[in-house]
């Protein structure tokens, strides 16, 4: 026998074991809190359609935008959490390049830096900034905790560079390195002219080397993370509650009165590798359709059912659609002309420096860059190994994102406008990220950070 | 195992406002569920009025307490934490986590010889060591585990 009690406060959800009377009361806990969580993210409406196999034209609505429109970065999401609401037109995304300004040498400046050192180091630290310096690097004894990595120690640069290069360095790196991650912080207008000073000043202190003992805050030797939860446990993870919308949604007859099941009777045989061939060339659309625009095109074709993309009925179809493809092999069809200049775009778009902080896909996550590094405490992984668990719960946001709602954060966490999910552009990267991810297994709904 | 957990889920699922409940505090599973409600524990804002709450004094860490939780939480709204105690007779596993606003979490009392075993997720607001209380046989032991939160980087 075994009795909880449990400060509200604190309580996320618990599950007590080896004693049956404990495993009726904390389920029943866990069950509402779950509930609690997901009411709000997902419930279901239906469509149909042909076969699932490949080479046979499904019927698709072509004309009208798969996404809201005029598409409005979203303010919150569905817990909660909010989203930046700055724009960022001034700088180049990923529909538009050029836009950002070119690298270029600070305005005249008096020699020595003089500012003001301990304002400096605020700014330093400070993570409503840009994420601030620590984000990248380790910088000296007074170093908040969990420094990322990304970028040099910077503990005794005041002893190594001369004040010039400190100011030009933090004002734009790109003058010593065309391609650095490190953001033009006073060029883009992250920090004035007279903070940049501020900061110099404080970087002009840091003299001592720093050695950090722990061996978790020490970024080099903090283990990566790794992901062991059971993704397809309801108690585990929420997304969970989307696969059986989905169901339903699949199940649910349209405006027309069919629903997806009036073509599709079988769909644990019809759809068991179908999304792990998504997203694919579209030649009716010209340009690459992923799971979640199939759902939203193909529904209105077909049951006359309207299910934007990253609606909460889009959604638990997706969930449900690659749900049903677990364990197949993602197998992108990448010949055809239309389908390698996607890919080809896709990739050189992983490449283009966007937002106000500069930064492109690849330099956060590959390997040849700067992936498998901390940003923080945040462990920036590679692109391959990271596709297969779309949608995805994410325990930091309280909701379930489809992939293009990932490309979407990804753009607003590096300061750039970001596009609607039916962008042309997310198509081809999401290609991109399929070709790379060729053999890995589907495991969805995931559960991530 | 995994079926029978979906089974529970639906047939409890509508129970919604029994989560909102909870999660507005409205829901005292003590008063329902626990002999008594430590309202001093629970409405404690320290880690040492809380463990007074429990009637803890001159507690010893005990290697037959084993506190399972992640050396860096990725995000500290669900921190796992697992305690088990294999000192005989265990009456009672409290958990604190000492650095939260009410750093008493969870007081689980066992009896008719049940398994010193918790499994459990908590919120953490920051770094913080958590405390595993265990009352055996009378007397009170603990573990301690620090449990670093993650701090975002420049985005998330």
């Amino acid at each position: 026998m075994v009795r909880a009690s449990r400060n509200s406060t604190n309580l996320e959800c618990a599950h007590a074991k080896r004693s049956m009377s404990a495993i009726t009361f904390t389920a029943r806990l866990v069950i509402a809190t779950q509930a609690a969580l997901c009411c709000t993210t997902i419930f279901s409406p239906a469509f149909s359609a042909q076969s699932a196999t490949a080479g046979t034209a499904a019927p698709l609505e072509l004309k009208r935008p798969a996404s809201v429109r005029p598409w409005q970065r979203y303010k919150v999401d569905s817990q909660g959490s909010s989203w930046p609401q700055t724009r960022w037109s001034n700088f180049s995304n990923l529909a538009n390049a050029g836009v950002s300004p070119p690298a270029h040498a600070a305005p005249a400046f008096n020699l020595p830096v003089e500012g003001d050192a301990e304002r400096g180091r605020t700014l330093a630290y400070d993570r409503a900034r840009g994420g601030s310096c620590v984000v990248c690097h380790v910088m000296g004894k007074t170093t908040p905790a969990q420094p990322g990595n990304v970028g040099p120690d910077l503990s005794t640069v005041g002893a190594t560079r001369d004040d010039q290069s400190l100011f030009n360095y933090v004002y734009d790196p790109r003058i010593y390195n065309a391609n650095s991650i490190m953001p033009p912080w006073g060029a883009y207008g992250v920090y004035r002219l007279d903070e940049v000073r501020d900061i110099v000043a404080f970087l002009k202190t840091l003299k001592e080397p720093y050695a950090i003992a722990d061996k978790t805050e020490n970024p080099n030797t903090r283990p990566a993370p790794v992901e062991s939860r059971d993704n397809l446990d309801p108690t585990e993870n929420p997304a969970m509650f989307g696969l059986d919308s989905g169901r339903e949604v699949f199940m649910r007859k349209g405006a027309n009165g069919k629903s997806c099941a009036s073509c599709h009777a079988a769909p644990e045989t019809a759809f068991k590798t179908w999304a792990a061939r998504m997203p694919r060339y579209e030649p009716r659309l010209q340009r690459v359709l992923g799971v979640e625009e199939f759902i939203t095109r193909h529904g209105r074709a077909t049951t006359a059912d309207e299910m934007l993309m990253q609606s909460n009925d889009n959604i638990a179809m997706s969930i449900y659609l690659h749900n049903l493809a677990n364990g197949a092999a993602i197998s992108p069809e990448l010949s055809g002309a239309g389908a390698r200049a996607a890919l080809a775009n896709g990739q050189s778009l992983m490449k283009r420096k966007v937002g106000q902080l500069n930064m492109a896909c690849v330099d956060c996550h590959t390997r040849e860059r700067h992936a498998n590094k901390w940003v923080r405490g945040q462990y920036l992984v590679e692109s391959k190994g990271t596709t297969a668990h779309f949608p995805t719960w994410r325990t930091s946001r309280g909701d379930i994102w489809d992939i293009r709602k990932r490309f979407q954060w990804c753009n607003v966490s590096v300061r750039a406008d970001e596009l609607p999910p039916d962008a042309k552009q997310y198509g081809d990267i999401e290609l991109a990220l399929a070709a790379l991810n060729k053999g890995e297994k589907i495991n969805s709904p995931g559960i991530r950070h | 195992m995994h079926q029978i957990r979906r089974r529970l889920l639906k047939a409890i699922g509508g129970v919604i406002p029994l989560a909102a409940a909870a999660g507005a505090g409205l829901l005292r599973a003590g008063n329902a569920l626990a002999t008594t409600w430590n309202k001093t524990g629970f409405e404690a804002k320290a880690a040492a009025d809380a463990l007074k709450s429990l009637g803890v004094t001159g507690a010893q860490p005990s290697k037959d307490i084993m506190l399972t939780t992640p050396d860096i939480a990725e995000n500290g709204a669900q921190v796992p934490v697992t305690v088990t105690s294999k000192l005989p007779n265990t009456q009672s596993i409290s958990i604190i986590v000492e650095k939260n606003p009410f750093p008493l979490s969870s007081t689980y009392d066992f009896s008719s010889g049940a398994d010193g075993y918790v499994s459990t997720k908590l919120k953490l607001g920051q770094t913080s060591n958590v405390i595993a209380v265990v009352k055996a046989d009378g007397k009170f032991f603990t573990a301690t585990k620090e449990v670093k939160v993650t701090i975002g980087g420049c985005g998330g």
